[in-house]
């Protein structure tokens, strides 16, 4: 019964406010809803779908999500499967736990005071004779590439996943499972590839999907460390929301609707893989 | 497997709906008790300083200034507590999240606005009147409204809209351009000079893609378009067009030696500063032509920082404070606007080391000790006195200039 209540709970709190977000954005976007609403039109939907610019922010979005996923999770296990004993210890685990309380408008912050031009990196190459001006730095932040971006989400997320593939490889019992593989015969590389990185990534694929999301959709990171163009979702659909000509506004939660088709798009394709691999 | 998952949810949902629809029920109930209409406004300044003494009065203002915000704190909330033990509440918010909170509650069918009084600009005030949420005309109320300097087109007009009584004049301000004279010992006072400039220096000019960097994109267009009052009037998409193919023209020729090579721009003045102060670019930029001397003072930018107006012009404009149509307490608020425009107010304001912000009181209706006063503020440092740029200020230009300006500069600049 508690059980039940809890979900019925859930659904109120978290499902149902956003369910009804969504039919306001719905209702707002067909021009049937807010203070300048003219009546029912598809204007606003044909402007952002053939207007482009949210797909390209939407492809731009997960392509960062997926370099700084990519990029966070082979770093994560390869200290936590590397340095086990280490992260038994409490120095070690207290170094971990660090990052993870930095905002992100923080962790922003550092990156770019280390990485602009006129920031520490820069000076010490310039201290050092290897550029002689700081417009000779190569371009780490409010670049097109997002190495910024990228950079500060992978500072954030590595000790986060660390910390959860560590836990994991300490309750699904994976050394007695490498024990028995590699008795059975197999390489270390063999073990690895097929029994304990497989085994680690499926019980942390929820965690993963949601880093995923969450970078996806992150608005201060871009904000300070992103470029004019192209933008991230977030940037991109507040500036829509926001802006001076406040006809935009239905347009701007027509994004929004897609992007949120898109993250539920994600969560069952997400869903329906991990199923497929269980089974 | 979903159905395992659904079932219990469904009656679980079922079991618990008759309360939820109670619950929300009373939500509604609660929520419309609490809907209050706006107490009437008074019709004498007695009455209105009878209804609005021993009050609270919510004000929503940009609170990125420190010498702003100690202005407000250290000075006007005292000064008003003392005079009509007014408790002024001051909240962080600037003009979109104004009018998405005034829109929002307007959607909402909320009546009583959770705010009193607003600080404005022309941008605001064209939205804020598109969706009828300033509560107005209220200034010929204000016996300090008296002093304003009203026959100044730069205050009576906003937007090329006569503001009618919708909002106050606070502060009137003129685009500057800001450099450090160490860096940059002659700065281009023409567009062709700037131009030659960004040319021989790469990378150390740059246009924020925000407000103050589509007024100057503003100034240029009337440059462009013959200067003065080129522009002046109604939108003209005609004239629009071909003075923006002009200047599209002239950013383009600027644009390969711009700051990151003119494929990003920053997202405001506050983020200039900082690229001036580290050396990166050589120019930053403000709305107020005052600001170099309080960004010095604030020790944000070098002592060898100064400010320029582009021979052709700049815009001149005033700031407000607007009341919401909603506002609870109206009487409060006009109390509050009306010591704002006080001499006391505004010259404490016009010194440079507290904000340094241009008076809109005509000084020749002032009583003689303030006139005195005023012509003796202690001068401008770094800034460029205002009598030497008041001949170069240009008017604000309709508000559909902005709305492509800001369309047009994503199209055929960034994502170009």
């Amino acid at each position: 019964m508690k059980s039940k209540l809890s979900i019925a709970l859930f659904l109120c709190i978290i499902v149902v406010p956003i369910m009804i977000s969504a039919a306001y954005s719905l209702l707002y976007s067909l021009g049937l809803t807010g203070l300048l609403s003219q009546g029912w039109t598809l204007t606003y939907w044909q402007q952002v779908v053939t207007d482009g610019n949210i797909w390209i922010s939407l492809l731009y979005s997960l392509a960062i999500a997926l370099s700084a996923m990519g990029i966070s999770l082979t770093a994560a296990l390869y200290l936590s499967l590397r340095h086990k004993a280490a992260l038994q210890q409490k120095t070690t685990a207290y170094l971990l736990f660090l990052p993870l309380g930095i905002p992100a408008v923080v962790a922003a912050f550092f990156t770019y005071q280390m990485l602009a031009p006129s920031g520490l990196l820069s000076r010490v190459s310039y201290a050092w004779g290897l550029s002689e001006s700081a417009a000779q730095f190569p371009s780490l932040v409010n670049d097109s590439l997002a190495i910024g971006i990228v950079i500060t989400h992978i500072i954030l997320a590595i000790p986060y996943f660390t910390v959860l593939f560590n836990n994991i490889y300490l309750s699904e019992n994976v050394a007695d499972l490498e024990q028995v593989s590699n008795n059975l015969g197999s390489t270390r590389r063999q073990t690895l590839r097929v029994i304990v990185i497989p085994l680690l990534l499926k019980r942390a694929m929820a965690s993963i999907v949601m880093f995923l999301i969450f970078v996806m959709g992150s608005y201060e990171i871009p904000l300070l460390l992103g470029v004019s163009d192209p933008r991230m979702l977030s940037p991109l659909i507040a500036d829509k929301m926001f802006r001076f000509d406040l006809t935009d506004k239905p347009e701007a939660h027509a994004m929004l609707l897609i992007y949120l088709l898109s993250v539920i798009a994600i969560n069952l394709f997400v869903l329906k893989r991990t199923r497929l691999y269980a089974s | 497997m979903i159905l395992a998952v659904a079932a219990p949810v469904a009656t679980a949902l079922y079991m618990n709906m008759k309360k939820y629809i109670l619950i929300f029920g009373l939500f509604l109930l609660v929520a419309a008790c609490r809907q209050q209409d706006a107490a009437p406004v008074p019709s004498t300044w007695e009455e209105m300083v009878a209804a609005g003494s021993n009050t609270t009065v919510h004000l929503m203002m940009w609170q990125g200034d420190p010498f702003i915000n100690s202005y407000i704190q250290q000075f006007v909330k005292p000064r008003v507590k003392e005079l009509y033990n007014i408790d002024l509440q001051v909240a962080g918010g600037q003009g979109n999240q104004i009018v998405s909170l005034l829109m929002t509650e307007k959607e909402a069918g909320k009546r009583s606005s959770a705010i009193d009084m607003m600080w404005i600009n022309g941008e605001t005030f064209y939205q804020l009147r598109q969706i009828d949420g300033l509560y107005g005309p209220f200034t010929d109320r204000l016996p300090n409204a008296a002093l304003v300097d009203w026959n100044n087109p730069f205050i009576g007009i906003d937007f090329q809209q006569p503001i009618e009584g919708y909002e106050c004049p606070w502060g009137n301000v003129q685009m500057a351009i800001i450099y450090d004279s160490l860096l940059t010992p002659q700065p281009p006072l023409t567009m062709e000079a700037l131009q030659q400039y960004v040319q021989e220096n790469p990378g150390t000019f740059t246009i924020p893609n925000d407000f103050t960097g589509m007024t100057l994109l503003k100034a240029w267009l009337i440059a462009l378009a013959g200067g003065g009052d080129a522009l002046d009037g109604p939108f003209s998409e005609e004239r629009y067009r071909k003075a923006s193919a002009l200047l599209w023209e002239y950013v383009r020729s600027l644009q390969p030696y711009m700051w990151k090579g003119g494929k990003t721009f920053p997202d405001g003045p506050a983020t200039m500063h900082k690229l001036l102060a580290n050396g990166e670019i050589h120019f930053s930029m403000s709305n107020n032509d005052g600001e170099v001397d309080n960004k010095v003072l604030q020790q944000l930018l070098p002592p060898t920082a100064r400010a320029f107006v582009f021979s052709s012009g700049t815009i001149q404009n005033a700031h407000y404070m607007g009341i919401a149509q909603g506002a609870p307490n109206k009487a409060g608020a006009m109390l509050v606007i009306n010591f704002l425009l006080s001499p006391e107010a505004q010259y404490h304001k016009l010194q440079p080391a507290v904000w340094g912000d241009g008076t809109v009181l005509d000084r020749n209706r002032l009583p003689e000790e303030w006139q005195e006063k005023f012509n003796n503020v202690p001068g401008r440092t770094y800034a460029p006195q205002r009598s030497a740029i008041d001949s170069l200020a240009l008017m604000e230009l309709a508000p559909e200039y902005m709305i492509r300006l800001f369309d047009d500069f994503r199209k055929e600049i960034i994502e170009k």
